[in-house]
């Protein structure tokens, strides 16, 4: 059976769309790829598979117990709830190894999807950086770029681009040189 | 049945930022080197450049070897240990974990040599924190100056000289050991952050200037320079502008013909014989064993792998593993306290996300005994930098305790003040306990079915006051720079797995309280030198690897010097 479940996809999205609600400053988790971004983790790592999936199993059980529906049936208002009762360790059931280790484990992936390099499948229109002011990757800073109160103002760029970016820029510096020359 | 390789004068186990060095000076004196190293080269892809998740979260590069044997963890002898929730990550490649390496380039200051007798002759000595283990080096910083000089020359390190030859020069550290010549290379260019962080510190009378770096400001040798790209700490460097031993020092090894290296090679024990001096090395290569003859064996991984090693080969001549007839081997372990001080600069975009963690402003006033510690209740301390280099998910974590991880109103106080965090670390020395220690776990093991390490380490009361002490005149640095709100996040605590890991090896005159003499070699056989922070008595505030490559090339010194003995 392929890892995660349809199941357990559905139950990451809504884990992921609670971790990082859609609002006024911006699009939520699952808009923002983090909920494909924690799936590849769970389906490429065997580790982290071991802990996800009984624990994600755990979370719907609590959920139903703690809160009667399960946990992508209530609203953002009753997940918060049973999230911050695994969070304080307070939940009980099967998580992976305890319930507050494995909501640092979750929280850790939603952080990576969320703000990670778009080539892992988060960041999605680069959500994550926008919401923080991060400036994206550029592998040639200058002064102005680190100067304090400055505002660079360029497309936000990830890794792969960059390195093309910052390579085209070296290969037309070394050329202008020959021609000085 | 290993095979038998043909027999050399020095098998060097593990070739990183020590070996790296110490292949120089006895390829050069025509000793044939064969260096055995778990992992491959770097050849200058790309793989992992500016890479967050590849390197910081899942150290692609040590999938090999290191990721598949963190130590475990436990606070005292009647714990059981586990796997640590925060580790940081060590690297198997030619050049070692420096490739992915801040690469801050401190040296110690002469008080730290003396530690022990500084502090007793100053304050007495019930102000050494109580069952302590901390002695003096069996040599003091003149004896090492000159090897932090070629080290320093080798690998393009950028500064600016505080003391040259006793002589205070303005703009350097004024409280370093005096230095015999300039830095070759100036020092990085400060960022907006660090000109700010250095007028606040200029303005509470503390002593500014920027930190010397392992990464070049200007093109050397035919090396490149840095581009300030922001992913130094735990990345690769795509320009190649560090300065590893991977570019500088094993290339001009292997030209001399003198060095053979062997990549993916794992060695798992040293022999030996019965007047307990090695023969050799075995390691494993695509799964078929090896034993490699030779006249020394120089033990060059880190302070994990080096206990580790020195352990697993326990046999007749050393029942309790090498170098530790006096149940010595693994003690006296000591970190630093890696704490990281934020301030909220309300308002203000600080652009501290590019640029790397070198580029600082740097005080040295709190750090060894540069102020006075009377009724203290702890020695030592820390340097205190103002970086920049924060990355996007770490970005993330800033945030101080009274807001929420997350949700919407985590998510509207990284909107408002995501571009205003500045901060500062700190790394405030621990001293040795003989009870802090490095052993082997007795069930977990690596998936060669070989125990893996257990370190045993907590911090003790003069740890807290250390902390409270330090992080309060981070604050204060902080504050006097306009930050309006300064917190300290919950990394404290963490005695955990890092790069900065001393002792366990211990150097020293005394072999009822040391693992290694003064030559770096091993008390109880004498042609085993070890190599890494491991073998250092004290540790002092500052980053470890310059002073475990000085001593690297004064131990390959000592080992050419001393060869016919050696040898014998």
């Amino acid at each position: 059976m392929s890892s995660p479940t349809p199941d357990h996809a559905r139950l990451i999205t809504a884990i992921v769309d609670t971790l990082v609600p859609a609002d006024d400053n911006g699009p939520g988790g699952s808009e923002a790829g983090v909920d494909a971004y924690i799936s590849g983790v769970v389906r490429d790592n065997e580790a982290m598979r071991g802990i996800y999936e009984p624990s994600l199993d755990a979370l719907d059980a609590y959920a139903t117990s703690s809160a009667g529906a399960k946990f992508a049936d209530l609203d953002l208002e009753g997940r918060t709830k049973v999230l911050k009762a695994i969070e304080a360790g307070e939940a009980e059931g099967g998580f992976i190894p305890d319930p507050a280790t494995f909501f640092a484990i979750l929280h850790h992936n939603m952080l990576e999807g969320f703000f990670g390099d778009p080539q892992y499948g988060g960041n999605v229109d680069f959500a994550g950086w926008k919401l923080v002011g991060y400036r994206g990757v550029k592998l040639i800073q200058t002064a102005a770029d680190q100067a304090v109160n400055a505002a660079p103002d360029r497309p936000l760029t990830g890794r792969r681009e960059a390195l093309e970016v910052a390579l085209a820029e070296l290969a037309k510096e070394s050329g202008e040189a020959v021609a000085a020359k | 049945m290993s095979e038998r390789k043909d027999s050399c004068d020095v098998v060097v186990v593990g070739l990183g930022a020590t070996a790296g060095i110490a292949v120089g000076p006895l390829t050069q004196a025509g000793l044939k080197v064969v260096a055995l190293e778990a992992g491959g080269r770097h050849d200058g892809d790309s793989r992992y450049v500016a890479d967050e998740i590849g390197n910081d979260v899942r150290n692609e590069w040590g999938m090999s070897k290191t990721n598949l044997e963190v130590p475990t963890l436990r606070g005292s002898e009647d714990d059981t240990a586990a796997p640590p929730f925060a580790r940081m990550p060590m690297i198997n490649v030619v050049g070692g974990s420096a490739l992915h390496s801040t690469s801050v380039y401190y040296r110690l200051f002469p008080w730290h040599f003396r530690e022990r007798t500084e502090t007793i002759e100053r304050y007495g000595k019930d102000h050494l924190p109580e069952g302590s283990s901390v002695q003096d080096w069996p040599f003091g910083y003149d004896e090492l100056e000159p090897f932090y000089t070629k080290v320093e020359e080798l690998l393009g390190v950028s500064g600016k000289a505080g003391n040259l030859n006793g002589e205070i020069v303005p703009g350097g550290n004024p409280f370093e050991g005096p230095r015999s010549k300039e830095y070759p290379l100036p020092p990085l260019r400060q960022t907006g952050f660090a000109e700010m962080m250095g007028r606040a510190a200029t303005d509470l009378g503390l002593h500014p200037y920027t930190g010397a770096a392992g990464i070049r400001s200007q093109p050397y040798k035919g090396l490149n320079e840095c581009t300030y790209c922001g992913f130094c700490s735990f990345g690769d460097c795509w320009r190649g502008a560090k300065g590893v031993t991977s570019l500088s020092g094993i290339p001009e090894a292997e030209a001399s013909g003198n060095l053979d290296v062997r990549l993916q090679s794992r060695v798992v024990s040293v022999e030996t014989r019965a007047d307990g001096r090695a023969t050799g090395v075995t390691y494993v290569r695509e799964g078929k064993e090896y034993f490699q003859p030779a006249s020394a064996v120089i033990l060059s991984t880190f302070t994990y792998e080096n206990v580790r090693l020195m352990m697993l080969s326990k046999n007749e001549h050393h029942p309790g593993g090498i170098g530790n007839s006096r149940d010595q081997l693994g003690r006296n372990l000591h970190l630093h306290n890696l704490v990281i001080v934020r301030g909220l600069f309300e308002g203000q975009e600080l652009n501290n996300n590019g640029g790397t963690a070198a580029q600082t402003s740097t005080i040295d006033d709190w750090d060894g005994d540069n102020f006075d510690h009377s009724g203290l209740g702890f020695i030592g301390g820390t340097s205190m930098t103002a970086v920049v280099e924060t990355k996007p998910i770490s970005l993330a974590r800033v945030v101080p305790g009274h807001v929420p991880r997350w949700g919407s109103e985590w998510k509207s106080y990284l909107k408002e003040n995501g571009r205003s965090i500045g901060e500062l670390i700190l790394q405030i020395e621990q001293i040795p306990y003989t009870e802090h220690r490095v052993d082997l776990d007795p069930t977990a093991k690596d998936p060669y079915g070989m125990p893996i390490n257990r370190t045993t380490t907590r911090h003790r009361e003069s740890d807290y006051k250390a902390f409270d002490f330090l992080t309060e005149k981070g604050r204060d640095w902080l504050k006097a720079a306009g930050a309006s709100e300064t917190w300290v996040p919950e990394m404290y605590g963490m005695l955990s797995v890092q790069p900065h890991c001393y002792g366990a090896t211990r150097m020293g005159e005394d072999p009822a309280e040391s693992v290694i003499d003064a030559s770096a070699r091993v008390h109880d056989a004498p042609n085993i030198a070890v190599l890494c922070s491991c073998t250092m008595p004290t540790a002092g505030g500052r980053n470890p690897t310059l002073t475990a490559q000085a001593l690297a090339w004064r131990t390959a010194e000592k080992l050419v010097e001393d060869w016919d003995e050696v040898a014998g």
